[in-house]
């Protein structure tokens, strides 16, 4: 058992360093601070990404995309009951990962400054996400690498902030940032 | 023989009043037909305000300011009573004006027509209150509270809008459905959750949350659902999708003796029409109480759709649709557009013709149906506007 899950990890590695340049992805953000870690404990599920934190500073793609949707914080209106705060929604092109970029904590905002950010993900960009985010919280979310971490890795096998993710995707950074683990028995 | 001159004279003046006699005739027959076969002229429709209230901030009933009849008050609150929402505010309101409960949301409201969850961003434990602000039952989850219109079905959707959960009175799961990409837009009505995903497909789940009917728009160079609704008798869906074109896209369930909890209903495509716009966020879109109708928001204003002759009219209002009502007990679509701090008010039938048309300076806007006539909540304060036949 515990060999296959070894393999299991092996393959998703492999298949991660594959599908991804060999450098691996810049971060969106210069000013970084780890908030949240993946694979952490979420009390029903484990974190299926990396937040990062800042402060106010531009935040860039970490791969060529476009903005097929948003939602602003301040909007009146969602059908659905939404509580991230503000993000859009970039599935990259001509690959199969997606990210979801979380835009949070712009209360201080007003609404104009909020729409004005949209618009310049659209428009100023050349279609790719580059907006400029005020005290943000980011959510980097690869879509399939997540799937693989969640059909084949116990969570005790992801380690908390310094996971496959961290490793192989993006460049080597050190977060100071102490993870808080919380025990959990599997039955 | 030469007549006599006298003879001759009266000869012509006989001739002179004749006319004068059949007009005069002609004259009298048509009043008396008009008395003895009245037709019936088209009604003259009226928009009549009816009260206005400022809505208070705390909690606690309150009475309007202009009382109406004892005839015209509600018997049973929960038939007449609506509630609303003005940006952070919100409560219910009787038809005659008589508000039931009104406060502030902490962080977001779930509202629905018999009670509401006042969450919070981080919060995992809510509170079900009802019309009155009295707590219901209380349950846990770690998304947001979510409630069908009427109040009577409560859901769970994750925090990362990957999924959603039914909930009992007890905080129970009675079901529970992920999706493969994240949820972009939900409609309920009844038994039916219409829900819209991300990658262009739109799932239709029944009451045990068992999918039933599944498609996908096609055509747009990239898929994707900015909003969809499923009419209140479940015999339309519609969704807006796509991204390169936009496409609007309305199904008919296939046989309408097919009762709504059948087990897997059929639904054929009815109209798909392309759209001027290019939405990459949620759109407003939703049918009217009758399901004859059809609203959604578009580019150079909402527009109607008319499912039983595939026709689109869009109403010209500028700004993004508000909110959507439909006085004159349904006949009439009431619908407000709001653009940098001023809004737009039509009130028009399916067919077109204005009725009531204006503009006035608006910092917050909603729009909700009651007793059949037209709640607008507007900067603070709530409006009943009727329309009337006269």
């Amino acid at each position: 058992m515990r060999t296959m899950q070894r393999l299991a990890v092996f393959a998703t590695c492999a298949f991660a360093t594959l599908g991804q340049p060999a450098c691996g992805l810049d971060w969106p953000v210069s000013s970084r601070i780890i908030t949240g870690t993946f694979g952490e404990d979420r009390g029903d599920h484990f974190h299926n990404g990396i937040d990062i934190g800042g402060g106010s500073q531009d935040v860039h793609p970490v791969l060529p995309g476009e903005l097929v949707f948003r939602f602003d914080d301040a909007s009146d209106y969602s059908s659905l009951p939404r509580g991230v705060g503000s993000f859009v929604v970039s599935p990259f092109l001509n690959r199969s990962t997606k990210t979801w970029y979380q835009m949070a904590s712009f209360d201080h905002f007003g609404t104009e400054a909020r729409f004005s950010f949209f618009a310049s993900c659209w428009q100023h960009t050349d279609n790719k996400l580059n907006a400029v985010v005020r005290n943000s919280t980011v959510l980097i979310d690869l879509f399939i690498i997540i799937r693989l971490n969640i059909a084949y890795f116990n969570p005790p096998l992801a380690p908390p902030g310094r996971g496959i993710i961290f490793n192989f995707l993006l460049s080597p950074y050190i977060d100071l940032v102490p993870p808080w683990i919380k025990c959990k028995i599997y039955t | 023989m030469r007549p006599a001159e006298g003879t001759s004279t009266v000869a012509a003046s006989v001739r002179k009043k004749r006319p004068a006699r059949v007009l005069f005739a002609a004259l009298l027959f048509i009043v008396f037909y008009f008395i003895l076969f009245p037709y019936p002229l088209g009604r003259e429709f009226v928009v009549r305000p009816k009260w206005a209230i400022p809505v208070p901030t705390s909690a606690g009933p309150t009475r309007q300011i202009d009382k109406l009849p004892a005839a015209t008050a509600p018997n049973n609150p929960r038939d007449t009573t609506v509630p609303f929402q003005l940006g952070d505010l919100f409560g219910y309101v009787q038809g005659d004006g008589t508000v039931l409960y009104s406060g502030m949301a902490q962080y977001r409201i779930a509202l629905s027509a018999t009670g509401f969850v006042s969450y919070t961003r981080l919060g995992t434990d809510w509170i079900l209150q009802d019309m009155s602000g009295r707590p219901v039952t209380s349950f846990s989850g770690s998304g947001y509270p979510f409630l069908g219109p009427e109040g009577n079905r409560i859901f769970n959707v994750k925090s990362d809008l990957s999924g959603i959960i039914e909930l009992d009175r007890n905080g129970g799961a009675l079901w529970e459905r992920d999706f493969p990409t994240m949820m972009t837009a939900a409609s309920l009505q009844g038994d039916l959750l219409l829900v819209g995903l991300l990658n262009g497909s739109m799932l239709l789940l029944d009451r045990k949350g068992s999918p039933i009917f599944e498609y996908s728009p096609k055509g747009s160079r990239i898929p994707v659902i900015v909003g969809d609704a499923v009419a209140p008798d479940g015999s339309l869906l519609a969704a807006v999708s796509g991204i390169g074109p936009q496409y609007l896209t309305v199904l008919r369930r296939q046989n309408a003796m097919t009762p709504r909890n059948a087990t897997a209903p059929g639904f054929a495509v009815i109209a798909i029409l392309g759209l001027p716009s290019e939405y990459r966020r949620e759109v407003r879109i939703s049918f009217s109480p009758d399901s004859r109708c059809l609203v959604l928001e578009g580019a150079a204003g909402p527009g109607l759709f008319d499912p039983s002759r595939g026709v689109l009219r869009w109403v010209s209002l500028h700004g993004t649709l508000a909110g959507t009502a439909w006085p004159g007990n349904g006949r009439f679509a009431a619908l407000a557009c709001r653009d940098s701090g001023h809004a737009q008010l039509a009130i028009e039938p399916a067919s077109g013709v204005v009725v009531y048309r204006e503009e006035f300076p608006a910092r917050e806007l909603s729009l909700a149906t009651i007793e059949g006539q037209l709640l607008l909540g507007w900067d603070g304060q709530l409006l009943r506007i009727d329309v009337e036949a006269m």
